[in-house]
């Protein structure tokens, strides 16, 4: 096994990109790819130290990730379909109707 | 064990250069599209940390589900980036 | 919609990454591990997975904890998750429900063709259900 420090360093490079992500774009369905790309980042973490320890209780924990990661992008998909319909674009900045 | 690093460094490449694509690419069909290529390196990682079954729940899941979702998504919110763009 | 990345906006979050990741990477490259246990050499991984997924004793090769609670935890999530995408997902105009996921809601938008040049829809089809008004 490659030295745990490693996927650390892999995991944490991921997490970053998609905090970029979040931080920068506008369009909703980046905001999904980017959660999914953290999630996946946490992932591996999970799966480095199962191997790690010697231990599937990380991967048992990575299966309920990925499940949890299906039903966030579930949810998602529908309110980003309403948001379009409502306005007509992705855009998250132009969604203001509920500022005051 | 150096063949273990090199296949770690190549796939860790492909990974953050695709998640990094995923963020940069101004058309939003091609961040979906690397991002599949992102999550099927991330399967690999999984193969090379002796979780196979884990590989294989995500290519089903994320691959298979997730980003067919997407792709719905952004093919149902399509405008003209031609247009559109600002 | 495409908002690529302008150097003016993006500064300070790419600084901001950049810098958690640094942080990090310093916090990583100065831990230590030991040297990583593995799994045995014959050892079925996704049995125990499965063992430690419904808490059924200690028969895997692998140890793990029980998961039997979050499980069903997730199980519940997962239900509430369906839920509320159909919720989502459906529509209700004159009374009955129709789905949203036919053409994106697209069809909702010719409701403001009134405006400038709101782009209007081609298929014929949607023109009558408008006029028709319950349906």
């Amino acid at each position: 096994m490659v030295p745990a420090q490693w996927y650390l360093m892999l995991s944490a490079a991921i997490f970053c990109i998609g905090l970029f992500g979040i931080l920068t774009r506008r369009n909703a369905l980046l905001f999904l790819m980017s959660v999914e790309l953290m999630l996946n980042a946490a992932n591996v973490n999970f799966i480095a130290f199962s191997l790690q320890w010697g231990n599937v209780t990380g991967q048992t924990f990575a299966l309920f990730t990925m499940a949890l990661a299906a039903a966030e992008v579930a949810i998602g998909i529908g309110i980003i379909l309403v948001l379009y319909r409502n306005f007509r674009d992705t855009d998250v900045t132009k969604a203001t109707t509920m500022r005051w | 064990m150096v063949y273990e690093t090199i296949a770690f460094a190549l796939f860790a490449l492909i990974t953050v250069g695709c998640s990094l694509g995923v963020v940069l690419a101004r058309d939003v069909w091609h961040s979906a599209l690397l991002l599949g290529g992102a999550l099927l390196s991330v399967a690999v990682h999984y193969v090379m940390l002796q979780a196979e079954f884990l590989a294989a729940m995500q290519i089903l899941v994320y691959v298979g589900g997730v980003l067919i979702l997407i792709t719905f998504a952004v093919m149902l919110t399509r405008t003209n980036p031609e247009v559109n763009s600002t | 919609m495409t908002d690529g990345p302008d150097a003016g906006s993006n500064l300070l979050p790419g600084l901001a990454a950049v810098g958690l990741f640094l942080v990090m990477v310093l916090a990583f490259a100065g831990a230590s591990f030991p040297a990583p246990q593995g799994f045995g050499g014959d050892a079925n991984v996704t049995a125990s997975i499965g063992y430690a997924m419904f808490d059924i004793g200690n028969l895997g090769d692998v140890g793990a904890e029980g998961f039997l609670a979050a499980f069903l935890i997730v199980a519940i999530v997962l239900d509430v998750a369906i839920d509320g995408a159909v919720f989502l997902a459906k529509r209700e105009e004159g009374g009955s429900v129709v789905t949203a996921l036919t053409d994106g809601g697209r069809d909702l938008l010719d409701r403001s063709r009134e405006g400038p040049n709101a782009p209007r829809s081609e298929r014929g089809r949607d023109a009558p259900r408008r006029e028709g008004g319950d349906e």
